[in-house]
């Protein structure tokens, strides 16, 4: 049955392939925007990909307020001031940030800091929320991603904020910025994409509108992810997988958060362990687990990861099933780059026993404290056989 | 920004993050430029020599101005219908003229990929590099004639990348086409050419 009562929110406009690098100057003066500051990490600049940016701006007559390229992993309120003392000092009037995870996090936090004129970050995280649009922030997702870039949500100094404020107003997807450092990079943000597409493909409440990103996003991980993950350089592919994690991302926003997703990002906080490692180690138990709850997940899944022809080809009563195996052979596709036990990651009990209670808290999470040490318990089994 | 700058951090070197003015890409402007100029005398030949661009510019309003270039400084190519009917190249100023139409291609690199035949015009509007500011059936209109001045000015194998499809036997007679491109370049390099040229100067 059609579902016609929903709510789907998306800011951005996305631009994606060739010359989409070279539009950002157009973007910004829709945006009434002229000097824009970028922010980015150490490696990206090392990369070259700060140089690809500003050849980019040729002939635009948009000067660059600076590119403050301090930010590596970790997403600190520090980093945000600077890059708004930054800002403020040249000028500028919008923000590009160059990169995913942490870069996107800082930029975020640092245009909440000159859109309200305010040194204090922490009373938006304190219950205040951001109470007007913010400077225009183009994203330029680039190398790792977190699968966070494309919502709104952020994550500074390991405390969360979610505003619909947050969301980029453009993100720019271009095939030289795409391509991964390395194939464990690449393998953490398809394992992030492929977590935030299935939340969403799975959540209860679904809509035609996020049913549709979360397809899209599946899809095109389905058919990139393991020629990105062994050339993780190919652009045709990490353009695609980069598509995917916009899209997941977005429909991710909208959907609550999965079992997997909250247990490992509160996992991430306390152990610094990337979130796509626990999304690995996780999926397969928590996908178990959720078809023993709540029964076996939609048919459509198979349609999302296999494509029509494997759909089709399979009897109606099986394709819950073969969607499930379907998506955990994807996540195999990692192997090798990402640790598969969770005793490999020699995790003392107490830290995944307080990940679960924080997760268990959360006031967005549906799932209690004791589900997600299921989820561990299972996982553990899982290992030892 | 009163307040951030007040509480300026005394540690961050501001010095450390220049200001960044992008450079120009003359090489990629100049090839744009003489393309633009070369099609801008070619359309002005055409609707003398062609029958359908011909039609297309009867169509329009008399003393029609319209413009293509590259977003946001040039190359222009401004060409417009007199008070008597016929079409004129006016050179690549913009100044001065009053435009009906205005079509422009998004940055340079679109344009390159535009005028080396990468991308079809159709294909390039559909990929968002234009912006049209004006009519948009004159645009359209605009558009085949352009398609109609490549198909006389380019041989087959690029003028076949460079339209949206490429008119069969019946429809151009591979006779009529090579006499009209001949007429065509003639009218384009006569030394009018020149005139326009000074003029533009």
């Amino acid at each position: 049955m059609q579902k016609l009562h929903y709510e789907f929110y998306s800011q951005p406009k996305i631009t994606s392939g060739a010359c989409a690098l070279e539009s950002i100057p157009t973007e910004l003066a829709s945006n009434d925007a002229h000097k824009p500051l970028v922010i980015t990490g150490r490696e990206h600049m090392r990369r070259g990909l700060g140089k690809t940016l500003i050849r980019a701006f040729a002939d635009s007559g948009c000067p660059l307020g600076g590119i403050f390229d301090e930010i590596r992993d970790y997403a600190g309120i520090g980093l945000a001031r600077q890059a708004a003392v930054l800002f403020a000092e040249r000028g500028c009037d919008a923000i590009i940030a160059l990169g995913g995870g942490p870069v996107a996090d800082v930029a975020r936090a640092a245009n909440l800091l000159v859109s309200h004129d305010t040194q204090d970050l922490f009373r938006f995280f304190n219950g205040t929320p951001p109470g007007k649009r913010l400077k225009p922030f183009i994203l330029i997702p680039a190398c790792c991603l977190n699968g966070n870039e494309s919502g709104k949500t952020i994550t500074v100094d390991n405390r969360r904020l979610t505003s619909e404020f947050l969301y980029p107003d453009v993100i720019i997807l271009d095939k030289q910025m795409t391509s991964a450092c390395n194939p464990r990079c690449a393998a953490q943000s398809a394992l992030t994409t492929m977590d935030n597409a299935v939340t969403a493909f799975l959540d209860t409440e679904h809509s035609p509108m996020k049913d549709a990103f979360a397809h899209a996003g599946i899809g095109f991980a389905a058919a990139s992810l393991k020629k990105a993950i062994k050339r993780p350089k190919n652009k045709k592919h990490s353009l695609a997988m980069a598509n995917a994690g916009v899209m997941a991302g977005i429909a991710a926003a909208n959907a609550t958060p999965g079992l997997v997703r909250g247990l490992a990002e509160e996992l991430e906080k306390i152990t610094g362990i990337s979130r796509g490692v626990f999304i690995r180690i996780f999926t397969p138990a928590a996908l178990a687990w959720m078809t023993r709850k709540t029964g076996p997940p939609r048919e459509d899944l198979l349609l999302a990861a296999g494509g029509m022809s494997v759909y089709a080809n399979t009897p109606e009563q099986q394709r819950p099933q073969k969607g499930v195996e379907m998506l955990l052979a994807l996540l195999d596709e990692t192997r090798g780059q990402i640790p598969e036990t969770l005793a490999s990651l020699k995790i003392p009990g107490y830290q995944l026993e307080k990940a679960c209670v924080h997760a268990g808290s959360r006031k967005d999470f549906p799932f209690s404290a004791q589900d997600c040490l299921e989820i561990i318990e299972q996982t553990q089994k899982g290992d030892r056989r | 920004m009163k307040s951030i700058l007040k509480s300026a951090n005394k540690t961050l070197n501001i010095s450390r993050y220049p200001e960044i003015r992008p450079g120009t890409k003359l090489i990629k402007k100049g090839y744009v430029f003489v393309m633009l100029l070369i099609v801008g005398r070619a359309i002005e030949a055409a609707a003398k020599v062609d029958e359908s661009v011909k039609k297309i510019f009867a169509d329009f309003p008399d003393r029609f101005t319209f413009y293509l270039g590259v977003a946001p400084g040039g190359p222009y190519m401004v060409v417009g219908k007199d008070r008597d009917g016929s079409v004129r190249y006016h050179g690549w100023n913009l100044h001065g003229k009053k435009i009906d139409l205005g079509m422009k291609i998004k940055n340079i690199e679109s344009a390159i990929k535009v005028f080396t035949f990468q991308e079809s015009t159709a294909l390039a509007y559909n990929y968002d590099r234009y912006i049209v500011e004006g009519s948009l059936p004159q645009a359209l209109a605009v558009v085949r004639v352009l398609d109609i001045v490549e198909v006389h000015l380019l041989p087959k194998v690029i003028a076949g990348l460079a339209v949206k499809r490429y008119p069969k036997w019946s429809e151009l007679s591979p006779v009529r086409k090579h006499l009209n491109r001949i007429r065509i370049y003639l009218k384009s390099f006569s030394p009018s050419l020149i005139k326009v040229i000074y003029r533009n100067l």
